[in-house]
């Protein structure tokens, strides 16, 4: 089991109820933890940039400064979406950066008790970018940490 | 760290600036008791706010240098200068704790014991005979080599973590004359009024210096407010954001009548907001000219030159980002004009001057620009030494060198590893020096021109922009996408219409070329550029731009798909991944809100392969370069029906090529019509006549401005941009008027305002889409 795990598993003992926004990327149903949110912001069309990091989803004007933003598609291997979509304005130590998703969803009050970690069966990449899942009753609820997610930790995964 | 300890940073930093400036000062006036009462504030505020802190290496520190100041105060030991020298290693010593703790939270245990026993040492002197401080003196001397390196450590590292920057409202000049403040009431005659505006003055409580009592500080303390740089930085941001959001709603209540006036205000509010939020940022140049007298100082000891150093101009503002900028290069220039400039005292009592050196700082502000001299009254630059040692270096060839002018060879000194010194100092001399000052400059957007006699001194000018968070841009677009280009690498835009789009660039092999003028111009094509694997052609079907630009040197043009209006773009930072491509040096949001990357045009040339230009053509730049700093004017030479004529460059607006058709006639004066605005054609030649039977034609007609309105002028071709020389009229040796030598032949400059004006203001008030008509009827 790696440190992460347990570090989940230690979360899940001390906080028993938490407040996730739900995202959705495709057909999957992700969630973000609320306390990490700056700010959502709709139907974005970011100006891509020659050159970056495939991850890289371009730029977006945000509040007088220019914010990175992070393709959730490209990071799972999907195909881009076209048109408009979403942005997380998210806060990581690094600094602030968007996450582009398909939509916004609302917000689920989870419980600890449904709190499983990632499967051992998911991929190594994968792995480093989802952070275990709830259960709810519609289906499975996959928590995106985004401390993961900041570029400058994305691009030392990539380069590694 | 908490706010306490924060807060005793910010003032001690402070405390010790001033009592630098106070410690230089006090050489030459070592009986002011004014001087060693700040100095004496200065030391006692530390140790008694280090006292509660619990700093206690500090405090030691401090306190032996209290002892030593006391004696200093009551007059029972003169500040000589093994004195002064001892109490600059003690302000080094302070600096350096207060620079761990603010680093790691503790004062470090490295122990002072060497200058604290110096300190202690110096204090027991007062009460011996005087006949011991005599090699006393000597000692301290040989320790100031290494003082002179461990404060320009000190320094650097002062200014960067100076994470404050203090706000002062003008008004804070008005109670100078008051005895208000400890910091206005100390005699430091040409800085006085700056450190006021500068700095918020803070009174030590300091209740135990009863020799002078204390004085409420509450002019200034009230009209300045200390705010964090970062807070400043996003007030800059949100009223950047403002702008666009202005020029937004401008647009869509355009229409509306009710609007106008509200709009109108909001635009106006706007613009004074952003113009005060700028001056926010705006530190005086005395920030980085306060340092200058330590600097020269040491070096004057270390160098056994004599100099005195002069001020002028302290109050001028510059953006603070740009005054850390500069700080090196001044330092730098400073030092070449001690170590290479001025010479030593007897060596100049020979030369029958004053044995002391006089170098000068001077700030002034020129437009939009700042302009910072050093010059000093030294030898000067030896052009003959310039010239053998270029040649020596492989920088020039002799036959080349042998046709420059003296103005020219001056500029060598600016080509990297060029170094005159006979043998290498601590101070100057490693061959990376003026390329240094030059490419730190121009990485702002200034510029530095040099100028020097032999024998009289040598003059080192930095011209600066006011400020860098705004800079003006030309908008390119390339694979449907905006980028900014920044103006100050822009040298110059050539148009290639689609009929010529297949011949015009050359290949050698996969190498792009065009030439321009008669000389090959390696290109890059910003899309290939950008998407690698695309296969770069012009396109035939479109017109194409090449944006010829020069960064640091490397000359190269920059093939885009088309050109927007030039801007004044609000730089944005990117984050660390995006920086980390290398091409990019911001990004910045358009009037029409749309995002655009600033091109960084020295990195693209760097990944495009593009290198220094050959020394020779780098050469003849800098040439055109010393001829127009030498305030010759420009001219755009052109040729009319054979002749060669002269039309002053900054009256060029633009140059348009255009079938001869297109000029159409008012009685018997040529226009063009451009949507409805009519330009006046001179047409000296009498060119358009001589082709007035092959309609299609292409005539060049160079765009001027002449006062308000705009005249054209045709020409038969562009020929190059070149400076003018004089030229006077033999026997009175008047200059003359209307001709100028350009490229060694006597020119005549075109008569702008000789263009007759357009007959103006018709009876019923026809329009100029009515003039049209009448143009047309007419012709």
């Amino acid at each position: 089991m790696n440190a992460q795990e347990t570090e989940s598993k230690r979360r899940q003992k001390t906080e028993s109820l938490a407040e996730v926004c739900s995202v959705r990327i495709d057909k999957t149903l992700f969630g973000v933890p609320i306390s990490h949110i700056l700010e959502i912001v709709g139907a974005a069309r970011p100006q891509p940039v020659p050159l970056a990091p495939a991850y890289v989803g371009g730029l977006v004007h945000y509040r007088g400064d220019v914010l990175t933003t992070v393709s959730m598609r490209q990071l799972l291997g999907l195909p881009p979406k076209d048109g408009k979509q979403d942005i997380l304005v998210l806060e990581s130590a690094g600094g602030c950066f968007g996450l582009l998703v398909d939509s916004v969803g609302e917000v689920i009050t989870v419980s600890g008790t449904d709190y499983e970690p990632n499967p051992s069966i998911l991929d190594e990449r994968r792995r480093a970018l989802l952070a275990g899942a709830y259960k709810l009753k519609s289906g499975l609820l996959v928590m995106l940490d985004p401390d993961r997610l900041d570029p400058m930790r994305l691009g030392s995964i990539q380069a590694a | 760290m908490d706010d306490l300890t924060r807060d005793f940073l910010i003032e001690s930093q402070e405390g010790l600036d001033r009592m630098e400036r106070c410690l230089t000062e006090l050489e030459e006036r070592p009986h002011d008791t004014e001087l060693l009462a700040e100095i004496f504030r200065a030391v006692h505020t530390i140790k008694g706010t280090t006292g509660f802190l619990g700093f206690k290496r500090l405090e030691k520190l401090a306190h032996a240098g209290e002892n030593l100041l006391g004696l200093l105060r009551d007059g029972t030991l003169s500040a000589d200068s093994a004195v002064i020298t001892a109490l600059l290693q003690l302000l080094d010593g302070l600096r350096a704790i207060l620079k761990t703790i603010e680093g790691s939270g503790n004062e470090g245990d490295s122990d002072n014991e060497s200058l604290i026993a110096r300190l202690e040492e110096l204090r027991a002197s007062a009460v011996t005979p005087p006949n011991v401080s005599q090699p006393r003196a000597t000692r301290s001397r040989s320790a100031t080599p290494k003082t002179t390196a461990r404060s320009s450590r000190t320094k650097c590292e002062s200014a960067s973590e100076s994470a404050t920057a203090t706000v002062a409202a003008t008004a804070s000049v008005a109670p100078l004359s008051a005895p208000a403040t400890a910091v206005a009431s100390v005699a430091l005659a040409p800085t006085a009024s700056a450190v006021a505006t500068q700095r918020v003055a803070v009174t030590s409580p300091d209740a135990a210096d009863a020799s002078k009592p204390r004085l409420p500080a509450v002019g200034a303390a009230e009209s300045t407010l200390r705010v964090d740089v970062a807070l400043l930085n996003r007030m800059m941001n949100l009223v950047g954001e403002l702008v666009l959001t202005r020029n937004q709603v401008l647009q869509a209540t355009a229409a509306d009548p009710n609007m106008t006036m509200l709009s109108r205000r909001l635009d106006m509010v706007t613009a004074d907001l952003r113009e005060s939020v700028m001056k926010a940022r705006m530190q005086p140049v005395s920030n980085i000219f306060s340092k200058m007298p330590r600097i020269v100082r040491d070096l004057s000891q270390s160098l056994s030159r004599r100099v005195s150093l002069h001020m002028e101009g302290q109050e001028t503002e510059l953006d603070k980002s740009l005054l850390e900028a500069i700080k090196d290069p001044l330092t730098h220039a400073v030092r070449n004009a001690l170590d290479h400039g001025i010479e030593p005292p007897a060596v100049r009592q020979t030369a029958g001057k004053d044995p002391e050196g006089r170098l000068a700082l001077r700030a002034v502000q020129e437009g939009s620009h700042v302009v910072i001299e050093v010059s000093d009254d030294g030898a000067g630059i030896d052009v003959d030494r310039v010239r053998n040692k270029a040649i020596e270096r492989g920088l020039i060839t002799a036959e080349r060198a042998a046709q420059l002018a003296e103005r020219e060879l001056l500029q060598l000194i600016f080509l990297p590893g060029f170094s005159t010194a006979e043998r290498i100092t601590n101070v100057s001399g490693r061959g990376v020096g003026m390329d240094v000052v030059r490419t730190n400059v121009e990485k702002i957007g200034g510029k530095v021109e040099i100028d020097s006699r032999a024998g009289k001194g040598t003059t080192l000018r930095l011209r600066i922009p006011l400020t860098l968070a705004i800079i003006p841009a030309l908008i390119v677009r390339s694979l449907d996408q905006s980028f900014a280009l920044p103006q100050a690498a822009l040298s110059e835009l050539v148009h290639i219409p689609p009929e010529q789009a297949a011949q015009a660039i050359e290949w050698i092999e996969n190498a792009p070329l065009y030439r321009l003028r008669g000389r090959l111009l390696p290109l890059v094509f910003l899309d290939g550029l950008l998407t690698p694997g695309r296969n770069c052609r012009l396109s035939a079907g479109r017109d194409n731009f090449i944006a010829v630009l020069d960064a640091d040197g490397r000359r190269f043009g920059l093939v885009v798909d088309s050109l927007a209006d030039p801007e004044e773009i609000v730089v944005k930072p990117l984050s660390a991944v995006l920086k980390d491509i290398g091409l990019y040096s911001g990004a910045t949001v358009l009037g029409n809100a749309d995002l655009a990357l600033i091109l960084d045009p020295g990195s693209i040339a760097l990944k495009a392969g593009v290198t220094m230009t050959n020394k020779e053509e780098l050469l003849s730049e800098i040439t055109e370069e010393s001829a127009a700093s030498a305030s010759r004017l420009e001219y755009l030479v052109v040729a009319v029906s054979g002749r060669q004529a002269a039309v002053p460059l900054a009256d060029v607006l633009r140059i348009e090529q255009l079938p001869i058709a297109r000029i159409e006639y008012i009685g018997y004066r040529p226009v063009l019509n451009f949507d409805g605005q009519l330009l006046p054609i001179e047409d000296t030649g009498g060119m358009l006549a001589a082709s007035a039977e092959q309609p299609d034609a292409p005539i060049i007609i160079v765009v001027c401005r002449d006062g308000n309105r705009h005249v054209g002028i045709a020409v038969s071709e562009v020929l190059d941009v070149a400076a003018g020389g004089d030229l006077f009229e033999c026997g009175s040796g008047q200059p003359t008027d209307g001709v100028t030598l350009l490229k060694n032949r006597v020119t005549g400059i075109v008569n702008l305002g000789g263009v007759q004006p357009l007959p103006a203001q018709v009876p019923n008030d026809v329009g100029t889409e009515d003039w049209k008509e009448v143009a047309e009827a007419m012709a």
